[in-house]
This record gives C-alpha cells, structure tokens and sequence, in this order.
C-alpha cells in the first residue's frame, strides 16, 4: 500500500476519479440502483427484490444478485445514515472506487513485472475506466475484479482456488460466463494442468448454484434479474436468414472464437488472458451492450497492450476509448453535477445529428466496431498465432538419445520425463523393437548392436505418428524374461523421448527429431556400470556379460559410435578418479562423476556457466574448437534444490512447459537436466521466431 | 528522488561506489528463507528443534561479532552454523555445518531479485562510461556468486569486498581500495546504498563521496553524520536524475 502512495499512475487516476466523484452523480445510479439499495437499507429481508417490487418500484431498477447486495450494501448503509438517498448514490461511486482500487492491486500481479506500468496505465487512465465508472455510473468492475482474482489464481496454476473467484464473478454477473469455456479449454490444452480441469469444474459449478439456486426461488429475483432485458441483447444483432429464420451474430462469432481456441489446444496463460480480452471485446462489438460491458474486456486487453510490441495496437486501443466515450455521450445516460443536480443531465446527445441519412451515432459505432474489430484480430495474430507458446507447440518436440548399451540412456530418459511430468512426455525405448527374445538362437549370429536385429523402420514409423500427436501401439521388452511383451499403448505426448543403441542411426528417424544426443560414456565407467546393471537387477552371470560386452566391441565401432557424429549435443560421464572403478564392488551412487559436454553448433554458454557456477557451485571449464564445436566439462555436486533454482534461470520459454512439480535431481544427473533444459529452451526459442 | 544537498549535485559523477546486499536487492525475504532452510535441516537432520536452533544461533552469532569485530568473517554463515552446532551440544561438524551453509546460500539465492532498474541504471552509467566498484562486506566467495547470479559482473567494472580490506565498511580501506583499483579518481564520487552509517557514513568521510542512500522498507533515513546527500526509493528515479545532470 506504501508503494501505491508514490506510484503516479495510481496517483494521477485516482485524482482523476476523486475529482469525476465529487463532480458528477450519474443518473443510472440516482434513478435505478440507489432506490433499490436505500429500500433494503430501510427494511432489509430475505427477499429485497420482491420488497421492492410490492413498494412499487421499477423492475429494472436492480438486475444483480445477492452478491451485488454483499458488495454495495455496507455503503449504501452508511450512505443512508449519513445523507439519505443522495448519500447511498454516492455511496455507489465510493464502494466502486474502493473495489476499482482491488483491481488495480489484482491486475499490477496479474501483468509481468516488466510489463506492469503499461498494463495499468492502459487500464488505471483509460477513457473506458472513468466514464463508465464514474459518469456514467455503472457497477460492472465488481464482477470483473472477482474474474481477474480468478486468473491470478490461475497464472499460479491454483485451479482450485481459481474457481471460486470465477464462479462467484458469474453468480455475481451472469456474463463472465463467457470467459470460463476458455479457462476449461485452457486447462484441457497443458497435460500438466489437464488433471486439474474436474476439480476447477466441479468447483465452479458448486459456487454458482450455490449462490444462484436459493435465490431462484425468489419471484421478485426471477423478475428483476434472471428477467432483465439486457440477457436479450446477445441475439439482437441478427441477420435474416429466410424462412422466417435469422442468424445470431454474437453467438456464431464466439463459438468461432472458442473453436480456435480448441484448434490452438496448447495454449499459455498470456493467450488465454488474450483469448478472453478478444471474447468480451467481441461481445462488446457484435451487441447494441450497454457500457458497462467494456469494463469486462478493459484489463485483460491491458495485459495484452503491455504485451504487444506494435505501437498501432496502443494506437487503436486509444481510439476505440475515446469514440467509445464519445459514442456513449451520445447515446446513453450521464450525470448530473453533484453540487448543481438543477442544471439537468450532462451528455452529448444533441450532438447526435443526421449525417448522409443517418444518425451521428450509428456513423461513430460502425467506426468503433471496425476498429474494435482489427484491436481484435491484432490481439489474436499477436498473442495466438504468432506466439512463441503457441509456434513452439503445434507439433510435439522429440528427442532422440542413442548410446551404447549402460550409457545412462533410459536414465537420462526418466530424467527429463520427471522435468516435464508423465502427462507432457513420453518414452519410447529401442530395445522395444529388437526383433527376437533373449533365448532366440539369431543372437548367436547377430548382436543387438546389428541395425539388422532391429525394427528401426517400426521404430521410425511409429515416432512419426507420436511427431502427429497420434498415439502408438507397441510390443515391450521385458529385460526381466528376455521376452516382448503383447502390444502397448504408448500415449501421445508434447513430448516424446527416443532412446535406444539405434536413435540416430536411420535418416528418417533422425529428421524427426529436434535434439539429438549421443551419450558418450565413458568406456571404462560404461562397463563398470553395465557390469553391475546386468548381474545386480537383471541377474545375467558376470562371465557371461564380460564376454558379451567383448563380442560387441567390433559392431560398438562400427554401427554405434558412428551415431555421435549425427547428435547436436554429446554427453558424456566420466569418473572424475580412474581407480574408484577398478572395484566392481563400488556402488555407483559413491562414484565422483564429472559431465563433458560437446554441442557441435558454436552455441553460447556463458550464462548457462555462470548460472551453474554460481547457483550450482561447480567447477566448469569451456573449451572451443575450431570447427565451431564447444566442449564444457563440468564438476560438483550440486543439491536438489540448486538445481531447481538453476533451471529457474535457465528454463527461459520453456518455463510454460516444464511440470508443476519437476523432480529435480541432485549430482550429476541433475547437471544432465539442466544440460537438456537449456537445450529445450534453446529450441523453443528457435521455434518462436527468434 | 530527495535531493538534501542539491547544490553538491552539479553534474554527472566521475565514478560511482555501489553497495551490494539490500541496496540492490531486498535482504529481508532472501535472509529469511535461507535462514529457514538452515533450521529446517538443523530440525531435520541434526533433531535440533527451532527455538533451540533461533536461540543458540543468535547467541552464536553475537559471540563471533564480538570476537571477531567487523571484519568479513563476522559475517560468515559457515562460522555462525559451525558455532550453532557446538553450542546445542553436538560438537564441531563440518559435514552438517557444510550443508547448513549450502542449504541457507541455496535458499537465499532462489529467492534473491533485484530491484526493478537496477540494471537499467547500471546500463546507463556504463554508456556514459562512469566506472563503478561494487563496495561490500561480507566474505569475497559468496559475493561473488551473487555477482555471476544477478548478471552484475557485466555492468560492474571492479568489486573490493571487505574480506580483501582489514575491516567491514565504515571503515575507510574498502572505499580507498575501491578508487585505487580504478587507478585513482579525482573529481565527483557517488556511493549508493542503503546503510546510513557503513555507506553514507563511511563513503563521505572516507573518499569525499557524495552520497545517495537507497530507501525501502526497514531502512531509516540517515540523520545527523548520517545524513546522505540524497535519497531515492527507486531506481526508475536515480536514473532520471542520472539523465538530468
């Protein structure tokens, strides 16, 4: 609150707001909903709405709930007591200053911090803002600040919480339902966010009846609110269809609208904020709406203009506001002076003149739609169609690792799956697509080293429907038995990991993929490591391992290592003292590791090796080469939770992909995650557009 | 932007003296969450439950300002935990003190952001080719991690520590070191922190600095000696002054 005191925006708009306050009283409140409010303060009961009605007031005076009551009725209270129904009228711009202030708080956290000052600004000092809040009178920012609780929620993936916000904004305001088929769609777009949709679902449901159905019982609440003309307003602009028929226009626009949004499926928290902004704005545009209705897409388009780097976006939104406050001059209730209530209403409505046969009026809001309609299309081009999120996700990224057998490739496989969640990723393993069963006598002529032992072109086939967002069936290898088991289903996923002895040996696999790492171990530390691996959990006897780590060797040469020169990135594990692996007995969790890292694309690794030196607290050295390829070799220990707080800096857009609860690990492998961390955000960067 | 003595201010600074901790960040929340991660291992590992924990590292840590004075190593959390440790009764233990240290560092740094246009700022001083020397207690490890961390080493020219001087800021070597790494300077000399004393204090008398204390939560304004030059709780306003001159 400190800071509000010496922000300017906030300073300037509130000085604008106090002075709009003191000045104009308007109408609709004087004449509609003071009446209502200084009634149910006077007698207040269960039914304040059927009250009215039998004291003869006017059904249209009041079209809000209980919550409306919750929100306006202590002012008006006070109001009352201190100057009757002149002080609860002024009560209605006090408590909506009071609530105007809770959204300028909710939407400072709602925009980025680097983006803050324009999307309050475009908000706190619009035209929209002050007319409609303060001339003309209208109580619309109530359920806007509850919808925009919502979504801070929500941005904190709290899907949860976000519904009670949500589903109060539409028992308070029956119109904010027209931004939640987008949260949902949202939700059911980010596996990791997918499992969350029933829980905001039910959530919202139970708020809305809760609050809703006790009051539909109330004849008076069914006649002034659930009654209200304004409902009929969405159908008005039709065009007819013959037969007696027409086509809604409002409607048909905005199942279109939330039709793209389906199509656009995986979409991030800015391009739902934007999808919303575009809903609303479409509403606003295709209904004779009343002004209020622009408050509703007025912070979410404010996000989007902080956001946007086209100055004609801040260029249109400025016109829209003033011909919006022009129009509305025009055409509908203002205020009178506070202090001078004799002099009549203060509006422009005899500027309102006939222009080429028709009103001034109608000229001004063709304009205002058109132009509406561009800031509409420019949000979406810009924030949907144009966006990193969203060019990064149309097709599923796949990594494809390959390395010798004990490499560490399921390993580093399970480790970037606990990154991005079970639900965003999915694993497929070579060794699934080995043509024969352990015991099968054409082991005895062929390794599994030999491409021939292998279904790569299954294996191919069955990564490019996984690359189409289709899922596969395949046979798994049961390591325990030596046998493939029946087909399983491998799940489409944002992404899909690759591993096996084969990954970058066939062309057309290796065109599939988006990153290609060889794992490169070490080969003392590799049969090490296998040694162990196959006596210990798969209970092969040690004699028979040596002699077939030996028989391997020449195919090793011949059809794996080859593969390293196909990768972007090789990884590679080494012991940092040659003697802790003389011992077949060492545990490997005892074993100092250190990480070479070759990236044969002249990449620049400066702030990744500085985030790792002074986060992680390893020890790094980089190398160039001069055909462009860069070596790290990096060593420590780093903990968990420096990890974490490492891939923090270095997530950069790929933070949106990242699970909400990434396992990170610690050692070695949690070097590894970062490595592929910034290798996804590097790619996500390259998709985006730059 | 409160300008006390304006008149001092006739143009723009041949070097400028920056402090690092709560000057460019917010100590508080950092501290904070380093030290719970600290007592949440002490708690967990060692049994040791968090009022004890709370106690005898306060104890710990006025008994090592006391002996050591104000030198960096007062500041150093492995001596503050390797101290807590011993006084609950469990002795000297390097491998807990070790991950106490970590745990606290890790923490602190996760939650550690500097202040909106800190960069900016320093940007702006690196355009105008104004050198500046990060002047700072604390031992030259851990600064220089929060120096690669918060990216400052781009913007900084030089950093002295006041584990290379004999003693913490007031103290006059580490704003005298700080202007003979530069080669010596002569002419104007901003120091920008938020510490009336060590900073404002100390820069003056030291090198003749003029001086501009960052202001924000918890942080009192100098008054007496202490008064700075000037006084901003933004770093959006330094940098319009900067501009000004």
């Amino acid at each position: 609150m400190r800071e509000l005191g010496r922000d300017p925006i906030f300073l300037g708009g509130l000085a604008v707001r106090l002075a709009q306050l003191a000045l104009f009283a308007p109408v609709i409140q004087e004449v509609w909903f003071a009446p209502f409010l200084a009634r149910f303060v006077e007698a207040p009961g269960m039914a304040p709405w059927s009250d009215f009605l039998a004291s003869g007031g006017d059904a249209r005076a009041f079209p809000y709930g209980f919550l409306y009551i919750l929100a306006y009725g202590p002012g008006a209270a006070i109001g009352e007591l201190l100057a009757g129904e002149r002080g609860v009228a002024l009560s209605l711009s006090v408590t909506t200053l009071v609530i105007d202030i809770g959204l300028y708080l909710a939407l400072s956290r709602l925009a980025r911090r680097e983006e803050r000052r324009i999307s309050l600004a475009a908000y706190w000092l619009s035209p929209i803002t002050l007319y409609v809040g303060y001339f003309h009178g209208q109580l619309d920012v109530f359920p806007v600040l509850l919808l925009t609780a919502g979504f801070l929620f929500l941005r904190n993936h709290h899907a949860r919480w976000a519904a009670y916000p949500m589903g109060l904004a539409v028992a308070a305001k029956a119109s904010m339902i027209v931004a939640l088929p987008f949260v949902v769609v949202y939700l059911l777009g980010q596996a990791r966010l997918k499992a969350k949709l029933p829980a905001f679902g039910l959530a919202t449901i139970f708020v809305i009846a809760a609050l809703m159905l006790p009051s539909y019982s109330l004849e008076g609440f069914r006649t002034m609110v659930l009654g209200t003309p304004e409902l009929t307003k969405i159908t008005q602009l039709a065009v007819p269809y013959g037969g007696g028929l027409f086509l809604f226009i409002f409607p048909a626009a905005y199942f279109a609208l939330l039709f793209t949004a389906w199509r656009v499926r995986r979409m991030n928290f800015e391009a739902l904020v934007a999808f919303v902004a575009a809903a609303f704005l479409l509403l606003y545009c295709l209904t004779p709406a009343s002004p209020g209705w622009a408050l509703w897409f007025t912070p979410f388009l404010a996000v989007h203009l902080a956001r946007s780097h086209a100055p004609r976006a801040k260029l249109l939104y400025i016109g829209f506001s003033l011909a919006f406050v022009v129009l509305h001059l025009m055409i509908s209730q203002g205020a009178e002076l506070r202090l001078a209530p004799g002099l009549g209403e203060l509006n422009l409505a005899g500027l309102d003149i006939q222009v080429s046969g028709a009103a001034l009026s109608s000229w001004l809001l063709s304009a205002l739609v058109l132009v509406g309609g561009v800031l509409l299309a420019q949000t979406l081009r810009e924030r949907i169609f144009s966006g990193i999120f969203h060019r990064a996700t149309r097709k599923p990224i796949i990594v494809n690792i390959a390395g010798d057998s004990g490499a560490g490739k399921d390993t580093l496989s399970d480790l970037i799956v606990d990154m991005l969640g079970p639900a965003a990723a999915t694993e497929v393993s070579g060794d699934d697509y080995h043509i024969w069963d352990r015991h099968k006598p054409m082991w005895q002529a062929l390794t599994h080293l030999n491409p021939k032992a292998n279904h790569l072109d299954r294996l191919t086939e069955d990564v490019r429907e996984l690359a189409r967002g289709r899922p596969v069936r395949a046979r798994h290898y049961d390591h325990s038995v030596g046998r493939m088991t029946k087909p399983l289903s491998i799940p489409a996923a944002d992404t899909v990991v690759v591993s096996g002895l084969h990954a970058l040996y066939p062309r057309a696999l290796i065109e599939l993929s988006d990153l290609r790492i060889f794992l490169d171990m070490d080969e003392d530390l590799r049969r090490f490591l296998k040694v162990r691996r196959d006596v210990t959990q798969r209970g092969h006897p040690l004699e028979k391992v040596i002699s077939s780590l030996d028989r391997r060797a020449p195919d090793r040469e011949r059809f794996i290592l080859p593969q390293r020169e196909r990768a972007t990135l090789i990884l590679s594990l080494e012991p940092r003292r040659a003697r802790d692996i003389a011992d077949v007995e060492t545990a490997p969790e005892q074993l100092e590791l250190r990480l070479r890292v070759q990236s044969k694309r002249s990449e620049d690794f400066a702030r990744l090796s500085e985030i790792l030196v002074a986060v992680c607290g390893v020890f790094l050295v980089e190398k160039r080469w001069q055909d462009g390829g860069v070596e790290l070799l990096i060593e420590g220990h780093p903990t968990a939770r420096e990890v974490a707080n490492a891939a923090r800096h270095i997530a950069g857009d790929f933070k949106d992909f990242l699970s909400l609860s990434p396992v990170w690990h610690d050692g070695a492998n949690g070097l590894l995650q970062l490595m592929i961390l910034e290798q996804f955000s590097r790619l996500v960067a390259i998709r985006g557009g730059y | 932007m409160k300008l006390i003595n304006k008149s001092a201010f006739d143009g723009r600074p041949d070097c400028v003296l920056l402090d690092l901790d709560n000057t460019l960040y917010d100590y508080t929340l950092p501290h904070a969450a380093g030290q719970a991660a600290a007592r949440d291992y002490a708690g967990s590992q060692l049994s040791i439950d968090a009022d004890t924990f709370d106690t005898a590292f306060n104890v710990s840590r006025q008994e090592l300002k006391h002996r050591l004075g104000a030198t960096a190593s007062s500041h150093s959390r492995l001596l503050y935990y390797q101290r807590t440790i011993e006084r609950v009764g469990l002795a000297t233990q390097p491998f807990a003190a070790l991950q106490m240290e970590q745990a606290y560092w890790s923490a602190f740094l996760s939650e550690a952001v500097l202040f909106e246009d800190v960069l900016e700022f320093l940007d702006d001083l690196r355009i105008a080719g104004v050198p500046v020397v990060i002047v700072t207690d604390l031992t030259a490890q851990i600064q220089h991690r929060k120096l690669l961390y918060f990216g400052l080493h781009r913007y900084a020219d030089w950093m002295v520590t006041s584990e290379e001087v004999k003693a913490d800021k007031p103290a006059p070597e580490a704003f005298e070191l700080a202007l003979a790494k530069l080669g010596g300077i002569e002419g104007r000399i901003w120091m920008v922190g938020d510490n009336a004393e060590r900073d404002v204090l100390g820069a003056r008398e030291a090198v003749g600095a003029l001086t501009l204390q960052k202001l924000h939560n918890g942080v009192a304004e100098g008054t007496g000696r202490c008064q700075p030059d000037a006084t901003f709780t933004r770093f959006s306003d330094l940098r319009r002054f900067f501009a000004s001159l």
